[in-house]
């Protein structure tokens, strides 16, 4: 099935690694084909690459994502845009599989995001 | 104190007559400290007996990055014409201030022929620009006032330099179609100071109260040996600035500012 996810992420942690990258703790809440709340664990490397986890949490089971994406702007909005897939899920979404893609944006000055995501599942 | 490191690329060591020197320098505020921002200045030198320059590459070392400051609030759009035309009439207000990252100074040489050429300035804006290539893009100006007074516009992007580098800063800089006399402009020096006190924003999209962005971001420790930096310059294949030729690379390392 089709899923379109839209995601709304607060700041938790910004933390700055010895080696010069950047982790991020996000919260916040996904509405769409999989409503729930958002968790997220992102590494920002070399101030483009954006690498973690994502872990949207439902009345009936969690889905744990690889989120892959690149920064498109330095802009206090900066754009990005990368790829997600489906790591693992439990309760409902146990044996669920899938991967997607997603746009959105972030506020430089709070590090707050939005997210605009679509792709297919199974579960 | 200003803290400076001149850095003169390495002499070939391959046989043949050693390559001119590239003078290459980063250096931060004379009260930067680490973990704080600072500004930070580049300088270039290219001398003269190079082809014109046609691609500069600025990498960074871990921790540092134009793009973890607050430089850059807004992003400059150009017509795609302005940067293939690369030479415009001058005209100020192109880019949102919230825009600006960076000021400074250039100088090129107009080669008229193998004998003769004519020195001028620019005054340079480094900008934040709209995406490049799927990148973060990055646009200069630079409004010459000698000999021609005309703007000039290139872009850039950030990119992922390989390892141990933070981040990677490309300027393409195009051999312009219709230079000033009909001949190709070849760049000298670049001093360019990026996130510099001057600097100034506004809030709400540019209405609101004015703020200053900082500069750039100082990691809380610093790496052995201090951060090192590297300059890598392209340049053109023949004088007419046509064609991909030599490339040179020339690091620099900034000395650690106290903590």
């Amino acid at each position: 099935m089709s899923v379109h996810e839209y995601v709304t992420l607060k700041l938790v942690v910004k933390r700055t690694e010895r080696n010069g990258s950047t982790k991020f703790e996000h919260t916040g809440r996904a509405t769409g084909t999989v409503a729930g709340t958002v968790r997220t664990k992102i590494t920002l490397t070399h101030s483009v690459v954006l690498r973690g986890i994502v872990t949207i949490a439902t009345s009936k089971g969690k889905l744990r994502l690889k989120v892959d994406g690149r920064a498109r702007g330095i802009q206090e909005r900066s754009p990005f845009k990368g790829e997600a897939f489906i790591l693992t899920g439990t309760g409902r979404y146990a044996k669920a599989k899938g991967k997607g893609t997603f746009t959105g944006v972030v506020n430089r000055a709070t590090w707050a995001a939005t997210i605009d995501a679509e792709g297919t599942f199974t579960y | 104190m200003v803290v400076a490191a001149i850095a003169l690329a390495a002499p070939c060591a391959a046989l043949g007559a050693a390559p001119a020197p590239i003078g290459f320098a980063v250096e931060f505020a004379y009260d930067a400290r680490l973990g704080h921002v600072t500004p930070m200045t580049l300088h270039v030198a290219i001398d003269p007996s190079y082809r014109p320059l046609i691609d500069f590459r600025l990498l960074t070392p871990a921790g540092i990055s134009l793009a973890d400051s607050r430089l850059g609030a807004a992003a400059c759009r150009r017509p795609q014409r302005e940067i293939t035309n690369v030479m415009s009439p001058v005209l100020h207000d192109r880019c949102p201030g919230n825009s600006l990252m960076g000021t400074g100074t250039a100088t090129a040489g107009l080669l008229l022929n193998e004998f003769q050429t004519i020195f001028g300035a620019a005054k340079i804006e480094l900008y934040t620009g709209g995406t490049v290539d799927g990148k973060p893009g990055l646009l200069v100006t630079a409004d010459t006032y000698n000999p021609a007074r005309v703007q000039l516009t290139y872009d850039g992007y950030l990119y992922v330099p390989p390892e141990p580098f933070g981040t990677g800063m490309a300027i393409r800089v195009p051999r312009i179609p219709h230079p000033p006399l009909g001949a190709p402009v070849a760049l000298s020096t670049i001093d360019l100071t990026v996130g510099a006190p001057s600097i100034t924003y506004r809030r709400n999209g540019g209405r609101g109260a004015r703020y200053r962005p900082g500069g750039i971001p100082l990691p809380a420790a610093c790496p052995a040996g201090g951060f090192r930096f590297r300059a890598i310059l392209r340049f053109a294949e023949n004088a007419e600035g046509f064609g991909v030729g030599e490339r040179r690379a020339v690091d620099s390392v900034t000395p650690c500012p106290p903590s």
